[in-house]
């Protein structure tokens, strides 16, 4: 969820001879950053080669970097890095790098040598690699896209599954330890899911955000999965957890584009 | 230095509980409908609500001795169990009594087993905790690696408490009968307790006592001090990890029902899904 800033910095209405952004005006900005991307910048990674043991599917950085650009315009965002990086060993003794980047984007303009800002988010993206230089970079890549999908911007690509970024053959095995280390993405493959296992607990905790932000009871909400479809929603497999979530995203854009506010959850 | 509380179940992610686990074992299919549709029972069996309504009243009775309060009377704890009987009665599900039964009649069941348990009840020197909740990633209880399942398992110790220094993990029983050679091994639950105790209060070697209260003609209560062999924290784990991995399979499974197969055994005759059981087809 996208927080506007509650206080503003400068005012913004006096820097841009009294004309703020509307309400359409925010809304129009939204409808155009989480329009769907064309099939081109859809990528998507086989079971096979992640070693997940399922398929995983994002939209291209560049795309996102692109839409964000078109919309704003140019300097229409901005992003602080902060890079945590970890050395450690893999099992056939290389050198790995583990990289964390907390990242913070704001939306806003240029006014006279200063950026002003109307809405802020921030997430954590990670990446393991061989070379230092590939895992900031990977990380970064990570960190934007769940940054800007906060903004609308790919959120398509997170409607359930908050994919990594594509992670080598040679290295599953190293992300298999992070795993087993408990950065919440863990769990075993049977082989047989078509990756299509049992809700993830990230999945289960989106659900549980999502009918909070809509003002929903969870209780009701697990009844109402149960009677529509047959299972308690804690026993859901992925895509239906993927299709729970991507419909109430859509009643909180629904609510949002009726006037309703964001929640303004922290992230 | 005994600390309880560390750690709170977290209901909300992904867990499975001993009685999960017994469940799976015991009947895969019971466990589907139960867990995985979600499938209200048909009725409860009686010793269940028995069992649930004796387990309020002790934890209502070591609570008062943990926090040093009046021991409270035989008829307030009758209360409680009067109360908790009348909350199943009314509930969704109905209780599936014999012919012969009915919610008086098991009122005054409780009321029996309540006078064997103030006349001879486990009394420990200290009560450190009750209903002592924890929820656990699941590790080897040799080497604590972590396994990797997002799972976590949890549980409630029903009481634990101190004798001559030592950690006690008390786990009350509602029986039919006298069972002399139950102290003689842990089953998955206490061997889990057991585990957990390691883990959520620090302590490395607890004593582990079973507090039957036996429904006979005159109820009575009996304290077992329950062998727990070395490898009966690895099998509990081993349980659970076969367990989730078995979850894990039906829920991805087109038809994880079948797998889940029936197992027939004198349970059948008041499981709470016989007779849909008997007309589901998979």
């Amino acid at each position: 969820m996208f927080q506007r800033l509650k206080s503003k910095p400068v005012d913004l209405a006096a820097l841009r001879g009294g004309v703020m952004f509307t309400s359409e005006e925010l809304k129009e900005t939204y409808r155009r950053l989480a329009e769907p991307f064309p099939a081109e910048a859809i990528e998507r990674t086989k079971a096979a080669v992640t070693h997940k043991g399922y398929d995983t599917s994002g939209i291209k950085y560049q795309f996102i970097v692109n839409r964000l650009n078109e919309v704003l315009g140019l300097g229409g965002f901005r992003v602080e890095r902060t890079f945590t990086l970890r050395e450690r060993q893999a099992r056939s003794g290389q050198p790995m790098f583990e990289a964390t980047c907390d990242l913070i984007m704001r939306l806003g303009q240029w006014e006279s040598g200063q950026f002003v800002p109307f809405a802020e988010a921030t997430g954590t993206g990670g990446h393991t690699a061989a070379s230092e230089a590939d895992a900031k970079k990977g990380s970064l890549t990570n960190a934007l896209k769940k940054v800007a999908a906060m903004f609308g911007c790919g959120w398509q690509a997170y409607a359930g599954t908050l994919d990594d970024d594509n992670v080598p053959a040679a290295l599953h095995t190293e992300q298999q330890d992070l795993r087993k280390n408990g950065n919440g993405n863990g769990r075993p493959s049977n082989g047989k899911s078509g990756g299509n296992g049992r809700i993830t607990t990230m999945q289960l905790e989106r659900l549980r955000t999502l009918v909070a932000d809509v003002g929903g009871d969870w209780g009701r909400y697990r009844d109402h999965v149960r009677g529509e479809h047959k299972v308690n929603v804690e026993y859901a497999d992925r895509r239906l957890a993927d299709q729970l979530i991507a419909s109430l995203m859509a009643t909180v854009e629904k609510r949002k584009s009726n006037g309703g506010h964001p929640s303004g959850r922290p992230q | 230095m005994i600390r309880t509380g560390r750690s709170r179940p977290e209901r909300g992610g992904l867990h499975i509980s001993a009685s999960a686990i017994r469940t799976i074992q015991e009947c895969p299919r019971d466990w589907f409908y139960r867990y995985v549709e979600g499938r209200p029972p048909e009725d409860v069996p009686p010793r269940l609500v028995l069992g649930v309504a004796m387990h309020e009243a002790l934890a209502t009775f070591y609570s008062a001795m943990r926090d040093g309060e009046d021991l409270p009377a035989p008829e307030a704890l009758a209360v409680i169990t009067a109360s908790s009987i009348d909350r199943a009665a009314a509930a969704g599900s109905p209780i599936g009594f014999d012919d012969d039964e009915s919610v008086e009649t098991l009122k005054e069941q409780a009321n029996g087993l309540l006078v064997a348990f103030m006349a001879n009840g486990y009394r420990p020197q200290r009560v450190l905790a009750v209903e002592e909740p924890f929820a656990l990633a699941l590790s080897d209880p040799d080497t604590g690696e972590v396994l990797p399942y997002e799972e976590r398992v949890v549980g409630a110790i029903d009481l634990v408490a101190e004798e001559d220094g030592r950690v006690v993990i008390v786990d009350h029983k509602t029986a039919a009968r006298s069972d002399k050679q139950k102290g003689e091994r842990a089953d998955t639950q206490m061997a889990f307790y057991a585990w957990a105790a390691k883990q959520v209060l620090g302590e490395h070697e607890v004593k582990l006592r079973y507090q039957s209260v036996i429904k006979t003609k005159v109820p009575k209560v009996e304290v077992q001090t329950i062998a727990l062999r070395k490898h009966d924290e690895r099998e509990a784990v081993e349980a659970a990890a076969g367990a989730i991995e078995l979850i894990h399979v039906a829920v991805a499974h087109p038809n994880g029902k079948r797998l889940m197969s029936r197992r027939r055994s004198w349970r059948c005759k008041e499981c709470s899904y016989r007779r849909w059981c008997a007309e589901d087809r998979t």
